[in-house]
């Protein structure tokens, strides 16, 4: 079980990540403002992040970029998602952790957070 | 005065001595006689003396042929001395060249006819081999104060004259011949008139008026000219010994009464006599009508061509062999805004984009090393600095299999360069809201698998639920495809297809593709006989896409069968394969070739349709070609069709 922030401006987008996470046991935050997500993170004590590569004419890259470059929130895992196409790398490049191309499988989505929550955990034990 | 009227003169004074003689004999008057006899004594020492000094060799015969004397010449000539030869028969001198029956047989004629020999001209052979030719002149004198008559023999080496007299009757000869059997257009005019002196049947020929022309004044001859300048044009070299050249100069000749435009090269060239004044002119031409009439027309054809060049709307160029251009239309002067000099100088290449330029500079001298047309898009800069796309296409042409120069023609795409940008924009926007809703529906379909059992029961049924959302999610997957499908044609269209290449195990992609499908195509059976193992280095996703479709396509125009064989192989030369075959309703020939060409469509036999855009094998080709590898099909309609793609093995196996 984690606390994971989803960050889209498709409202169903997020409604259906929130069930499917939910359904999951996740603890999951939805929200279609990308300019508060360093506050909605502090808020919910967030472990991890999806965040979609276009949010309302935002440009998803540079929230990662900010988030990364923050000592206060920098520490939490990034998943980003898109519909377009060729944006994996540049995602990734910005400090996202994984890239998730949408339409995705649901058991691709579960997979990949479980598997960066795994990687977080071992990486802040270790780093302990 | 030369020596042949030195002795003539010598003669006529002796002559008139003797005469003087015989007048004061007669008349009796002893002491008139004795002063005439010294003064004739003194006459023939004298004569002796002149002839002793003689360039020729002159010898004095007695009646008998027996030499009374000899000049130093003569001794010199024949190599001899006067005490040799004096008083010994002349034919019999120890002179090899004397020893001829030809001369003793004349000699012997002049005395008892009292005739002269003038100008008998002898051939000898010389001591070095060469034949000499002598003239001799021999006439009978009687001396005053002897009875009998001498003979004065006079020899001449005329070999000399006679080589030059030779020389110049055989550039005579050649001259004639050059003149008269010459295609070049021959004559000479005399005098202020331009009487017609020579004339070769060439020029007789063009003039058209018949063979007799000579002593005519040209006027005459071609009254047509007159008004034509040409005539002008021979007083001015009369008068002034300037000559005049002409290239292609027209005149209208009339002959037979038509009127002819002919065109010459001419030159006018005075000729003197030999103390250079001016006698005439010689005219010396070729006709060229021909060769100008088709310099008109080339002329009159470039003029066409020029004006067609600058209707056009593109731009065009002309380049030598080497690439240089040395003509620009006028679009290519308004679009730069500079000087045809200028442009020609600074040359269209340094107008190309520098992005452009970098590949272009090297394609370029490979084409033109290999002499091949080639087509390539670079943004050109405008008079308004800005940069704008355009379609160069360069092509040679080619004279005598060897290229003569290449036209370039630029056409502007700039609007639709403008245009795939916003079609660009609008695929990404049109990908990214289709993809947005699907991407919630999968979700939610996926989820409702999850969570909902097999079956709902309610008061009157059992309602399959899972069956039912299957087929959604099955008919979800094919939208996605197809969204995916009409983003990859674009792709390629624009060149965008990025192969991502990693190593793996061909084998274990297929398997996974068929697994995928199979939950699709459950109704199907899809066999995998695995011949080779095999391990690849290529795009993974995309070669998982390839087979897919193949699999789909086998699965989709198979209706009435129920199997798809799919076959891992190494071919002969060693290259990967994987065929797909389907015992479906088959390829006809004709469309065997048409089939990996967009948006083309197998149709049935019933002309049944079956769902897709008819882009798969087209994708399938371009991703397969990207990859270096290659798609065959056979197929028989009825039977079913086997597909088979071939992909480079790694270097390592």
């Amino acid at each position: 079980m984690a606390r994971i922030l989803i960050v889209d401006d498709d409202q169903t987008i997020g409604l259906m990540l929130k069930d499917i996470l939910e359904f999951s046991d996740h603890k999951v935050t939805v929200s279609q403002q990308p300019k508060q997500t360093k506050e909605n993170i502090i808020k919910n004590d967030i472990e991890l992040i999806l965040l979609d590569k276009l949010i309302s004419g935002v440009d998803g890259t540079d929230v990662c970029a900010e988030l990364k470059a923050d000592p206060e929130v920098a520490h939490v895992p990034i998943i980003m998602m898109s519909a377009l196409h060729n944006v994996g790398e540049l995602c990734k490049s910005v400090g996202a952790v994984e890239f998730i191309p949408k339409p995705f499988d649901m058991d691709t989505l579960l997979n990949r957070v479980t598997e960066v929550l795994a990687r977080d955990k071992s990486g802040e034990s270790a780093s302990s | 005065m030369d020596d042949k009227s030195r002795i003539a003169q010598l003669e006529q004074d002796l002559q008139q001595a003797n005469r003087k003689i015989r007048e004061l004999e007669n008349a009796n008057s002893i002491a008139g006689v004795e002063t005439v006899r010294s003064l004739s004594n003194n006459l023939l020492e004298l004569k002796e003396s002149v002839i002793d000094h003689l360039h020729h060799p002159v010898v004095i015969l007695d009646c008998d042929l027996k030499v009374v004397f000899a000049n130093q010449n003569f001794c010199k000539t024949f190599k001899t001395t006067s005490e040799a030869i004096v008083d010994r028969l002349i034919y019999e001198l120890d002179i090899s060249q004397w020893k001829i029956p030809q001369l003793q047989n004349v000699l012997e004629m002049i005395l008892p006819s009292g005739s002269k020999m003038n100008n008998f001209e002898m051939q000898v052979d010389g001591s070095n081999g060469q034949v000499k030719h002598l003239l001799l002149n021999a006439s009978k004198i009687k001396l005053s104060d002897q009875n009998e008559h001498c003979i004065l023999l006079s020899i001449e080496n005329i070999t000399k004259r006679k080589i030059a007299q030779d020389n110049l009757k055989k550039s005579q000869q050649q001259f004639h011949d050059l003149f008269y059997s010459s295609e070049s257009l021959i004559a000479i005019f005399l005098g202020p008139d331009h009487i017609v002196d020579m004339a070769n049947d060439a020029i007789i020929e063009v003039w058209g008026k018949g063979k007799d022309v000579l002593g005519k004044p040209l006027l005459e001859v071609l009254p047509e000219i007159e008004e034509q300048g040409l005539v002008d044009l021979l007083n001015h070299v009369y008068e002034t010994g300037e000559a005049f050249h002409a290239s292609e100069k027209h005149v209208s000749l009339t002959i037979d009464g038509v009127q002819q435009d002919r065109y010459f090269d001419i030159i006018y060239q005075p000729q003197r006599d030999g103390d250079g004044n001016i006698i005439g002119v010689a005219n010396i031409s070729s006709d060229v009508t021909n060769q100008a009439l088709l310099n008109e027309k080339i002329k009159k054809n470039e003029a066409q061509f020029r004006e067609l060049v600058n209707l056009i709307p593109n731009k065009i160029n002309i380049a030598t062999e080497n690439g240089d251009s040395f003509y620009y239309n006028k679009n290519w002067l308004d679009y730069t805004g500079l000087e045809p000099e200028e442009l020609v100088n600074k040359g269209w290449l340094s107008l190309v984009h520098p992005e452009e330029y970098i590949h272009l500079d090297k394609e370029l001298s490979q084409f033109k090393e290999q002499g091949r047309e080639f087509e390539f898009e670079a943004r050109l800069l405008n008079k308004e600095n800005e940069y704008r796309w355009h379609l160069m296409k360069s092509v040679p042409v080619k004279g005598n299999h060897t290229i003569s120069s290449w036209i370039t023609s630029c056409t502007e795409i700039q609007s639709m360069k403008d245009e795939e940008v916003h079609k660009e924009g609008f695929l990404k926007l049109v990908s990214h809201e289709l993809k947005t809703p699907v991407t919630s529906i999968k979700g939610y379909i996926q989820l409702l698998q999850t969570v909902l059992p097999e079956k709902i029961k309610t008061d009157s049924r059992d309602i399959p639920v899972k069956p039912y959302l299957n087929r959604i999610e099955s008919q979800i997957e094919r939208l996605i495809r197809l969204i995916s499908e009409m983003l990859d044609l674009s792709r390629i269209e624009q060149n965008e297809l990025i192969l991502e290449l990693s190593d793996f195990e061909l084998n274990k992609q297929v398997e996974t593709v068929i697994e995928d499908l199979s939950f699709s195509h459950c109704e199907m059976q899809i066999d995998i006989d695995h011949e080779e193992h095999i391990e690849i280095r290529a795009d993974r996703e995309r070669i998982g896409q390839v087979i897919s479709n193949l699999i789909t396509n086998a699965v989709k125009y198979s209706p009435d069968a129920k199997k798809v064989s799919v076959r891992i192989f190494k071919t002969q030369d060693n290259q990967a394969a994987v065929s797909v075959k389907d015992y479906g309703i088959g390829i006809a020939l004709k469309e065997q070739q048409q089939i990996f060409k967009r948006f083309y469509r197998v149709s049935g036999n019933n002309d049944d349709t079956y769902e897709g855009f008819g882009i798969g094998l087209y994708l399938s080709n371009e991703i397969i070609e990207k990859h270096q590898g290659k798609i065959t099909v056979t197929s028989e309609p009825g039977t079913g069709s086997e597909f088979t793609f071939l992909l480079p093995l790694n270097q390592s196996q």
